[in-house]
């Protein structure tokens, strides 16, 4: 029998394993993110049974059509997470009014994404501690106003429109918030990518 | 609507966000399918985009999750894996199922619930509910523990469920039993674009022995057969027709028909229609 150390593939090479129905790879890839994928449903619903189901479902994805995912097209963490926000968001409007009311008091919570982790994760740590910390370091640089901006789109699923209707503010200065936002993140994340391969 | 390529720099990063209205997002996305550099800042705008998921603060799922994710997966395991399907980005298709979630589940969601306010049992519920959108999953995983053939089935079912309403021409037709069946009803979905279709019917009365029902496809000069099923106690079957038609002009469309034929199955009609929506006669 075959005895595979798991822990010691990438991302990848765990995907390949799937298409094989491999159990021990699934697993793999279940320990290493599923709290990462938790977290960011349970951003995204505010519920923590809810987004227990949706990493359930999201996980469940994974295993049944791995072919989803073209790591020509990208890392597997970024498309994993994609599915997760997408995911959430779906089921946060699915639930709609239930959830519209735990809006606005996100838009009032300034910073919430903060800058410090709340926990260790063992297995998220050998992978992403570095890249979570950059994230967040960039994070800081930006302004409050083009950081909620960008969160209510990204976290809470709503419109350009929508959030100007929720902010009060004119819609051509939430679109200028997320381009800047947005551009600014890029630009701190490409210097740290440069300094990555410069070192 | 359409968008340059100075549009979709304007929009990539809002529509990388999901921020952007569903015609835009459409707009947007159908240009970035044809043109490579758009397509380079539409990558970079989810590369930056997603790096917010990163920056979550970390809470951690029950210990018991993991448990039902591998029992769920483990019943799962004989379900085959598709091709891989390269030819759009994901995220094309992410943001495409995005756009129509929110359409698909209420058109499904509505025509689900009339159904299952139609059907008798929990069985039955259950079932049709393992077939609905994302929403539904909760229901799928309580019946994925049970039986794993059955979730296989359950599971195939899905995806063709998702994948018809997730067209563009999605299309619904109810049906109604004829004097052979007057207590059953059910609901044919469809999409001529996708070839793929969804019966779920309720209400037939049990079948004779070697004998199945068989679900067709009604035109002006033909009935196409669309495939043998069978029902359970409760009289509730399923169906998903793959490949919809046989490519032959068989005159105007008239609708869909249920009839009970050998359980073999048969190239043209030979029983009684039992059920049938459109304007067949």
């Amino acid at each position: 029998m075959e005895r595979v150390d798991y822990a010691g593939l990438r991302d990848d090479e765990l995907m390949d394993r799937l298409a094989s129905r491999d159990l021990g790879a699934f697993g793999a890839l279940y320990d290493r993110y599923s709290d990462l994928v938790y977290s960011v449903s349970l951003r995204v619903v505010a519920d923590a049974q809810v987004a227990e189901d949706v990493t359930q479902d999201v996980f469940l994805r994974v295993w049944r059509r791995p072919e989803s995912f073209d790591l020509s097209r990208g890392k597997f963490v970024t498309w994993l997470l994609s599915v997760a926000r997408n995911r959430s968001i779906d089921e946060r409007r699915s639930q709609g009014r239930r959830l519209r009311h735990e809006v606005a008091p996100a838009a009032e919570a300034e910073d919430v994404l903060p800058s410090t982790d709340e926990r260790d994760d063992p297995a998220l740590a050998t992978v992403l501690a570095d890249e979570r910390r950059a994230v967040r370091r960039a994070l800081e640089v930006l302004p409050a106003e083009q950081k909620l901006a960008i969160q209510l789109a990204y976290f809470g699923g709503l419109t350009q429109q929508e959030i100007a209707d929720q902010l009060s503010t004119p819609l051509g200065t939430v679109k200028t918030r997320i381009r800047l936002g947005m551009q600014k993140m890029r630009v701190v994340l490409e210097e740290r990518r440069r300094g990555e391969r410069g070192s | 609507m359409h968008m340059d390529c100075e549009t979709v720099r304007e929009h990539v990063d809002a529509w990388a966000l999901g921020a952007l209205d569903a015609t835009e997002a459409i707009a947007l996305a159908s240009h970035i399918e044809g043109c490579a550099a758009c397509a380079l800042l539409a990558d970079d705008a989810h590369d930056t985009a997603a790096a917010f998921a990163l920056a979550v603060p970390l809470a951690a799922a029950s210990p018991s999750l993991k448990a039902r994710v591998m029992a769920s997966a483990s019943l799962l395991a004989d379900v085959p894996v598709r091709r891989p399907v390269t030819s759009q980005r994901w995220w094309f298709s992410a943001a495409a199922a995005a756009i129509v979630a929110g359409v698909g589940a209420m058109a499904w969601g509505g025509y689900l619930q009339t159904q299952v306010n139609g059907l008798h049992g929990t069985e039955a519920r259950a079932q049709i509910a393992a077939t609905a959108q994302s929403s539904q999953f909760a229901t799928m995983r309580t019946e994925l523990t049970q039986s794993s053939a059955r979730s296989v089935d359950l599971a195939t079912n899905q995806d063709a469920v998702v994948d018809i309403v997730s067209q563009p021409d999605v299309q619904r037709l109810p049906m109604s039993g004829t004097a052979l069946a007057p207590s059953a009803r059910g609901r044919y979905i469809w999409s001529r674009t996708s070839g793929l279709g969804a019966l779920v019917v309720s209400g037939l009365p049990p079948l004779p022995e070697g004998s199945s029902y068989c679900m067709w496809v009604v035109y002006e000069n033909a009935w196409v057969n669309g495939g043998l099923f069978t029902i359970d106690s409760t009289g509730t079957g399923r169906l998903i027709v793959r490949d919809f038609g046989d490519g032959i002009d068989h005159g105007a469309f008239r609708g869909f028909a249920v009839t009970v034929e050998a359980s073999g199955g048969v190239t043209k009609r030979t029983g009684a229609t039992v059920l049938q929506g459109g304007a067949i006669n």
